[in-house]
């Protein structure tokens, strides 16, 4: 009797375990041949200064298996603009969104409502009330890179910085993370007793900052705080007569160009490569598993001088090849 | 089970008394288990070992094919490098020895041919550039001022040509620094620079001739072998191990990423096994020749080995589908080899039972399985026979002893008839003498009954009177008779002569003493389906031991070497059990000074034919056949 009931036992085990087997096998092959999609939101995507971004989430993906798509965008006005772009990217049967705010105001609720539609990793914006509702965040210190301009400025500075006249070119204050670099800047700057003559804020692109840059007297240091603000400075100061110091931050080539014909004096450069690569990576990493585990990476950054500008460990992250 | 260092002996006979009680215990599970078992292990024992080697096969030969076509890809490569790089040294030397050769540099430009040939070439170049050996520009293409304040000397390019006018030389790849990038563009390039010889007013000076060669050309090449396969990859390098291409050439320089490129650039052409970063790994090596370039191709190991988890898995279900299979197969098997063992044992299963028909035995199967049934048969037909032999031969026995302890009664009686009619004759009593002698023909005519040991109750009663019509002679009646026969006894069967031994010794040892006053019942009735017969005296009687040692066995043989008392009693007793069976003979009951109560109990048997011969042969089988 124990004989007869261990055969049919063990098949039964046996044909249990074949199905077992081959039920993962079609799920697994259902779940890869699907390829995850992520979507990247990112405001001006053309724009030259997310290049190196780029590339790096280009990487991840590749390194990932993920489908990368950057959605085109241009300078979008309002942070519900981006929503609408953000729900198109939902309803494209996008995975993960990689979010580059165009606001901070209003950011956390947004946020709130797209919680647990899709995943969320937000780029290049560190404020801690709008981090709740992400999977993950991946910045550059904003306020570190601030202080990095302020040091430069007194580095470069023509004469006793106390003396300087110095002009200011930030991005909007809307977006917490340029309130942070100026923050980080001006309480810098003070503590190394220079002080700001003026301070011009520009919306969307830097191209009307021209005009406004046009109504105040040439300074001795020009400080812009993005890379917008720092092509506009690029271009303002070679076309001055006045030799002034340039100081700023900037990925873009034409920030880089001004730095090597000799225009700016001094870049601070965040790893945006980095950001590109670790944001994709973070998500896919995120989507495969399922796995609950918000990052909070902090990309570091480099200032970079004339000299060092076409050093081999810059080459790299400042010219990546494009694919 | 632990294994034992100290003593490895005891290690091995535990092991040998475990693989004796496993071959014990499956002993007892039965042929089929046994059988079934012996064959899945021993068959998934060959299929692994056949797996595993068919693995390793498998893995070699991959691994040949996947280096084989990895050598011809990257020969495919190299060829394409090298026609490449000949162009890029084509070019320069088109510039050197065709232009710059044999032009006065004072007197002669060199912007129309050097843009010339850039044209020609611009697909794969970034620029030209001839310098003096002080690092001023003599002419550029297609960009012809350079950065202020560069100061060429300082390049790696420039001084290596320098350093080494014999050769020339091919940099790493670097961003193109010394041209005014009016455009806001920068290019990656790789620098060919070469010593020259430029003429000024027929004086020779030396110079570098620059050709920067587009990088983007040499990363396409190498995408496009990178793009194949997901396992292995490619990347070029320098001699010196510097990296020129790998596909994860940012990661590297930001040192997310690692790669061995120091140690393969002192490696030969050809096939390298190592282990870098805990994975081992096949590296080839092509050296693109004039260059010292090394072309490596790398093949991690587990792009050999069932790599990915879905083929992980798949041979996990081709193994439990197999096991299955043989399972299923081995089951097949092991009941067509051992079904007709079973059939032939289920045949003879109840062999130590009892009887059994060797015509049931199971014949068939194999023809071993055969020759067992049918030797198992002939086994049980002589089993069989011997067995009737044996009772035949109890049978005879028994007769032989019936007719013995039969015979054992006629030398009694007729010595005391024969006396009797003696005693007779010599008292010249003619008359009682011819009634004996009736008597005794009588009953010698029952006595023999044509040899029957069975007959009716009737004749028996017709014996027992003659008996006691000689005896009341004898005893000149001093004993009265009784008979109280019921009628309907006297058909019924009666194992005969068995009331006269009763009579004799009722007249012996009961009445003989009493003088006239003796009195004898003869009694006979039906009981249920018994016939009770019984003879009662009023004689001396005898206690209770007496009564208990009449019908034993050690007192009969006592009886019998002494020829005393009570011999025909037990006689009579045995012969009534054996032929009727243990519950049937006699009782006796007895009070001293009272008398004694002799009753035979028998089954009632009508006297039939059939019932007759099943007694006598001893076919009895307690089922009464009754006269229809």
């Amino acid at each position: 009797m124990k004989n007869k009931s261990f055969f049919p036992a063990l098949v039964l085990v046996l044909v249990a375990a074949i199905l077992a087997v081959t039920g993962f096998m079609i799920w697994e092959s259902g779940n890869t041949a699907k390829l995850r999609q992520i979507h990247v939101i990112i405001e001006n995507s053309n724009d030259n200064r997310w290049v190196q971004f780029i590339e790096g989430m280009k990487q991840a993906a590749e390194d990932q298996e993920v489908i990368l798509t950057v959605v085109p965008t241009g300078h979008m006005e309002t942070l519900s603009e981006e929503e609408a772009i953000i729900e198109r990217a939902i309803a494209n049967g996008s995975d993960g969104v990689i979010i580059q705010l165009c606001s901070s105001i209003d950011a956390p609720s947004m946020l709130e409502k797209l919680n647990g539609r899709t995943n969320i990793e937000l780029v290049d914006e560190n404020a801690y009330e709008v981090m709740s509702n992400v999977v993950g965040v991946v910045s550059p210190d904003h306020r570190a890179i601030g202080e990095a301009i302020a040091g430069e400025a007194a580095l470069y500075a023509p004469k006793p910085l106390e003396n300087c006249t110095i002009g200011v070119i930030r991005g909007s204050s809307a977006l917490s993370s340029m309130e942070q670099r100026m923050d980080g800047f001006t309480q810098k700057l003070e503590s190394l007793g220079g002080k700001t003559a003026w301070v011009l804020e520009y919306m969307g692109d830097a191209k009307g900052i021209r005009e406004q840059l046009a109504e105040h007297e040439a300074p001795d240091i020009l400080v812009a705080l993005d890379n917008a603000g720092m092509e506009a400075a690029g271009e303002y100061a070679s076309s001055q007569e006045k030799k002034m110091t340039v100081i700023g931050s900037g990925t873009s080539t034409k920030s880089i160009y001004y730095l090597d014909s000799g225009v700016v004096q001094s870049l601070v450069v965040p790893e945006d490569y980095m950001m590109g690569y670790q944001s994709v990576s973070d998500l896919a990493d995120y989507i495969h598993r399922n796995r609950f585990l918000p990052q909070v990476r902090t990309i570091a950054h480099r200032t970079i001088h004339k000299d060092t500008l076409f050093a081999e460990e810059n080459q790299e992250i400042l010219f990546p090849v494009q694919r | 089970m632990e294994y034992d260092r100290e003593n490895p002996e005891k290690v091995n006979s535990g092991l040998s008394k475990w693989i004796g009680q496993a071959m014990e215990k499956a002993g007892r599970l039965g042929i089929q288990f046994t059988v079934l078992v012996s064959f899945t292990v021993v068959s998934v024992f060959i299929m692994v070992l056949l797996g595993f080697s068919l693995y390793q096969r498998f893995t070699l030969r991959t691994r040949a094919m996947m280096t084989e076509s990895m050598e011809q890809l990257m020969s495919q490569t190299e060829a394409n490098f090298e026609d490449y790089l000949t162009a890029m040294r084509r070019v320069s030397d088109a510039m050197y020895y065709d232009t710059i050769k044999d032009k006065d540099m004072t007197l002669d430009s060199l912007d129309s041919e050097m843009s010339l040939l850039y044209e020609a070439n611009k697909d794969n170049l970034i620029s030209f550039a001839l310098f003096k050996r002080d690092g001023s520009l003599v002419c550029a293409a297609p960009v012809s001022t350079m950065k202020e304040g560069m100061d060429v000397r300082q390049q790696p390019w420039f001084s290596l040509a320098m350093d080494r006018p014999e050769n020339l030389h091919f940099s790493t790849p670097h961003v193109q620094n010394i041209f005014n990038a009016s455009t806001f563009r920068y290019y990656w390039v790789i620098s060919l620079s070469r010593i020259v010889e430029l003429t000024y007013s027929g004086v020779p000076v030396r110079g570098v001739l620059l050709v920067d060669m587009n990088y983007n050309t040499i990363e396409e090449m190498m995408d496009r072998v990178n793009g194949s396969n997901s396992y292995q990859y490619f990347y070029l390098c320098d001699s010196n191990g510097e990296l020129i291409y790998h596909p994860r050439m940012i990661q590297i320089g930001v040192g997310k990423y690692k790669e061995n490129n120091l140690t393969a650039s002192d490696y030969e052409d050809g096939v390298h096994e190592e282990i870098f970063e805990g994975e081992r790994r096949v590296v080839v090596v092509k050296t693109i020749s004039y260059t010292g370039w090394k072309l490596v191709g790398v093949i991690p190991m587990s792009g050999f080995r069932l790599g990915t988890v879905s083929t992980q898995f798949f041979t996990f279900l081709v193994l439990l589908v197999t096991i299955l299979a043989l399972l299923l197969i081995n089951r097949l098997v092991t009941n067509r080899i051992t079904s007709p063992i079973l059939r032939l044992n289920r045949s003879i299963q109840n062999m130590d039972g009892g009887r059994v028909d060797p015509d049931k035995v199971y014949i068939g199967g194999p023809a071993e399985v055969e020759n067992l049934g049918r030797s198992m048969q002939g086994s049980l037909r002589q089993v069989n026979e011997l067995m009737d032999d044996v009772v035949r031969e109890q049978e005879e026995r028994r007769r032989t002893e019936l007719d013995a302890l039969q015979s054992q009664i006629n030398p009694h009686f007729l010595y005391n008839t024969l006396d009797s009619i003696v005693w007779m004759i010599e008292g010249e009593r003619n008359a009682d003498a011819v009634f004996m002698v009736t008597q005794l023909a009588s009953l010698f005519r029952v006595s023999l009954s044509k040899g029957r040991t069975v007959i009716s109750i009737k004749d028996e009663l017709v014996h027992a009177r003659n008996y006691m019509n000689i005896q009341k002679v004898r005893y000149k009646d001093a004993f009265e008779v009784r008979w109280d026969i019921q009628d309907e006894i006297l058909n019924y069967c009666t194992v005969k002569l068995i009331l006269q031994p009763i009579l004799e010794n009722a007249i012996y040892y009961g009445v003989d003493a009493l003088g006239d006053e003796g009195e004898i019942v003869v009694s006979g009735r039906k009981e249920g389906d018994d016939i009770l017969m019984s003879v009662r005296d009023n004689g001396l009687g005898m206690p209770q031991e007496k009564v208990d040692q009449i019908l034993s066995d050690e007192e009969h043989e006592e009886r019998e070497r002494r020829h005393g008392s009570g011999v025909g009693l037990i006689n009579v007793h045995k012969r009534i059990m054996l032929r009727f069976g243990p519950q049937y003979g006699l009782r006796i009951e007895s009070e001293p000074d009272e008398g004694t109560e002799v009753t035979i109990r028998i089954p009632a048997v009508p006297y039939t034919e059939e019932n007759r011969k099943a007694l006598e042969h001893g076919k009895w089988t307690g089922e009464v056949q009754d006269e229809k």
